[in-house]
């Protein structure tokens, strides 16, 4: 699976926060977007999952144009999953409740879609359910959250709630899942166990893409990398240009 | 007058308190909503309209807002509201109202944007957002201030008197000023503060209820 992006463009007021955006990511693979606060990461993600609407360009999942009329978007959006950085997890219920209230939608929303007749629609949905759960739990066994799926996500610890966040964003099976400064809210001790949550995620076939300014974090999980400044890709390659960059912008930001 | 008298007396303008009370909460905690929803408007239209009718009924006295309600639509429009008690209840609820669509926005807009972030990129409707992402830590966050608006209602009520609803203050007046009976004030304000205890008890409750999680 390709996720193909053809200049995308967002503005805030005056300001360009993504400037002619281009690029390819694909599936089993580390794709991290580096650089400083105020390049364009961070905006890149909300257009992707359509929290900001971009003002021109082109996303496409597999040959498939996506967010093209208004009732595509729930849909389309579900192709992606985003760990926010923060998490943002719903302060009022488990983390349980949490990986699964966007399960619930998903599936109501596709046996309403379906047409499903009322009178079958609560055993249909019982039954999707009930195999969406299935997932859910290999999921939870697979992210060892186990122990803490009852509790909730103010007794859990940064490292937790992130592993929370992970499985709440991959609960939908999105084709791509995205992190925001996936290491920013954790104690540096964490950034090994997160790099390898993030790399074991190649396994799932997804595609990955991660926005980080930690370059140790970006260096231990990138297949390939984007450097961006003020909203536009400077310089783009596999990770050996993290060692070996070709651009002065991207040498002064390594240093 | 015999103390089962006034007893009796007091009782009436107990029970007149009580429904003033409660018929009043009743309708401001819906109304609240819509003065909330409305002055949330993206209309700018609207927006302005609840900004100046949220600015004339904090801006002027409850008392007077009762009199204009008991009296303007009769003197205007020919349309008296025959009912002291109806005219008192709908002063109440508008004012209240007010406070609570105030109170409902600060709770609302409070609640960080990354959940609202979070239920649109997981793909929730706005029905789903609103109902089980965003109103239950809104709640939360209302109870305290609620509590005490609620409380000044329970005291407000007293202001009913002005178009001579009898409610509890009213009768206890009347026998103190015609009998010289001084010990139906304490009678009243235990009655208020019993009450009042009530409200904080039952607030109380809620908030423990919904202290197992928190932001």
């Amino acid at each position: 699976m390709t996720l193909e992006i053809i200049d995308l463009s967002k503005k805030f007021g005056d300001t360009a926060a993504l400037d002619g955006v281009s690029f390819c990511a694909d599936s089993g693979k580390v794709l991290t977007v580096i650089g400083d606060s105020g390049s364009g990461k961070s905006t890149l993600l909300k257009l992707l999952d359509h929290i900001e609407q971009k003002d021109s360009g082109r996303i496409i999942l597999d040959g498939k144009e996506l967010y093209c009329g208004k009732d595509a978007v729930f849909s389309d959006r579900l192709n992606f999953g985003l760990v926010f950085q923060n998490f943002n997890l719903f302060y009022p219920y488990s983390a349980y409740e949490n990986i699964m209230i966007p399960v619930r939608s998903m599936v109501k929303r596709e046996i309403k879609t379906r047409g499903v007749p009322l009178s079958r629609r609560k055993k249909e949905t019982a039954a999707a359910l009930a195999e969406r759960e299935k997932s859910v739990r290999r999921l939870i066994e697979r992210l060892n959250i186990s122990k803490i799926k009852d509790q909730y996500p103010i007794s859990l610890s940064g490292g937790e709630a992130q592993r929370v966040a992970i499985a709440r964003a991959l609960a939908t099976d999105p084709a791509v899942i995205c992190f925001d400064e996936p290491t920013s809210a954790l104690d540096h001790k964490l950034v090994g166990e997160v790099a390898e949550i993030i790399t074991s995620l190649r396994e799932l076939d997804k595609i990955i893409i991660v926005v980080t300014h930690d370059i140790s974090l970006a260096k231990k999980i990138s297949d390939n990398v984007i450097f961006m400044k003020n909203g536009r890709i400077i310089e783009s390659g596999d990770a050996g240009i993290l060692d070996d960059p070709k651009t002065e912008e991207l040498n002064d930001f390594l240093k | 007058m015999s103390f089962i008298e006034a007893n009796l007396r007091l009782l009436d303008g107990f029970a007149t308190t009580v429904i003033l009370f409660f018929s009043s909460l009743i309708i401001a905690i819906p109304l609240g909503a819509l003065v909330c929803r409305l002055r949330l408007s993206k209309i700018k239209a609207i927006e302005n309209i609840m900004r100046f009718f949220i600015w004339a009924i904090r801006g002027t006295p409850l008392m007077l807002q009762i009199i204009v309600i008991f009296y303007v639509p009769g003197i205007l429009f020919n349309v008296r509201i025959e009912s002291r008690m109806a005219a008192a209840i709908i002063a109440f609820a508008i004012n209240y109202a007010v406070y609570f669509g105030e109170i409902y926005r600060a709770g609302y807009t409070s609640v960080s944007r990354g959940q609202r972030d979070a239920a649109t990129s997981l793909g929730l409707s706005g029905k789903e957002t609103f109902f089980k992402i965003l109103l239950p830590p809104t709640v939360k966050k209302i109870i305290p201030p609620m509590t005490n608006e609620t409380i000044s209602l329970v005291k407000d009520t007293a202001l009913a008197r002005v178009i001579s609803v009898g409610e509890i203050i009213y009768e206890a007046q009347k026998i103190v000023s015609t009998h010289a009976i001084i010990w139906v004030l304490l009678y009243t304000g235990v009655f208020y503060l019993l009450f009042n205890g009530l409200v904080s008890l039952i607030s109380g409750k809620i908030e423990k209820r919904l202290s197992y999680y928190g932001e």
